[in-house]
């Protein structure tokens, strides 16, 4: 089969092919913004605070508390916070009573207040958050 | 009025329309995007739920008010005996808990009140709703016991526990 092409059909061609690559290249873009949102260090920070100030606020005495930080560790290392630095995303402020995360080195990191009077040690345990409420 | 076509009626792919509706289409999801996640979650019922339950269980042991907690003349420590941080409380403006006796007469008496008291009117005027940047409040009767000379006498607990945290906009009013 011999495909005839005439001088219309090559010149309808390259537009078209631009078409679909600027489509292609504008839609990705924003498709990455919107992941990149969904699934930036704000977010994650925002979640973690409030998830562990309201165990902090629920926790009873005796209680052993795991959470997994899996996601955050992620972020974290993602943002270049690596080795013994990934220890320190987490500050428990137990004189002011607040929980910060910050999973990026170069924001101010969130913080969350719980207002449960607990005395507790905490630390991280490989991907976990471990609590352990003394009373 | 006459459309002007060119002789071949061929489409054009590019055009100035089709370049306004790439930038209409970013903007608008550049818009939402923001719009969702600089909101953030916001946690402040289970807060407030939690806060209830906490001064609920603390000061009604088997039904009976725990008179303890407040002391003959309420100049008990409902903080500690509690344990509710107090400067958190007193410092900062995000909670709020307000504990009423309702007697069998009718008569009521305030037993806790502490926090930021601006909530108070706010809990009522939302009530039910969703109002953006107001106090969210759990508003609950709770049937108790308490000691009046030695009878026990039934009546309800009138428990309003609020959280703001994230939202300031009401001033504490102490």
């Amino acid at each position: 089969m011999i495909l005839k092409r005439g001088k219309r059909g090559q010149e309808a061609f390259w537009p078209v092919l631009i078409f679909i690559l600027i489509s292609l290249i504008f839609f990705t873009t924003v498709f990455l913004f919107v992941f990149k949102s969904a699934t930036g260090a704000v977010v994650y920070e925002e979640i973690y605070a409030k998830k562990i100030a309201l165990v902090l606020d629920e926790a009873k005495p005796g209680m052993a508390i795991y959470i997994d930080l899996t996601k955050a560790m992620e972020v974290a290392k993602k943002n270049e916070i690596i080795g013994s630095e990934i220890k320190k995303i987490i500050e428990i402020d137990k004189e002011k009573n607040f929980v910060k995360l910050k999973l990026n080195p170069d924001a101010e990191g969130f913080v969350y207040y719980y207002f449960s009077e607990i005395s507790f040690d905490w630390t991280i345990d490989g991907t976990k958050l471990r609590i352990k409420v003394l009373k | 009025m006459k459309l002007v076509r060119n002789k071949r009626g061929e489409e054009k792919v590019f055009s100035i329309w089709w370049f306004a509706m790439l930038i209409l289409v970013a903007v608008v999801v550049a818009f939402v995007t923001i719009a969702i996640f600089s909101t953030g979650s916001d946690v402040r019922e289970v807060e407030s739920a939690i806060l209830y339950e906490k001064i609920a269980s603390c000061l009604i042991n088997n039904g009976v008010l725990v008179e303890e907690a407040l002391g003959s003349d309420l100049s008990g420590d409902v903080f500690s005996f509690c344990a509710l941080e107090k400067s958190l409380f007193e410092n900062q403006n995000f909670y709020y808990v307000n504990v009423t006796l309702v007697k069998v007469s009718g008569e009521s008496k305030i037993l806790v009140n502490i926090g930021n008291r601006g909530h108070l009117k706010n809990c009522f005027a939302t009530q039910g709703r969703n109002a953006k940047g107001y106090p969210v409040c759990k508003i609950q009767k709770e049937i108790v016991f308490y000691k009046e000379g030695d009878v026990l006498k039934r009546g309800y607990l009138n428990v309003i526990a609020s959280s703001n945290q994230g939202l300031e906009v009401v001033k504490n009013e102490k």
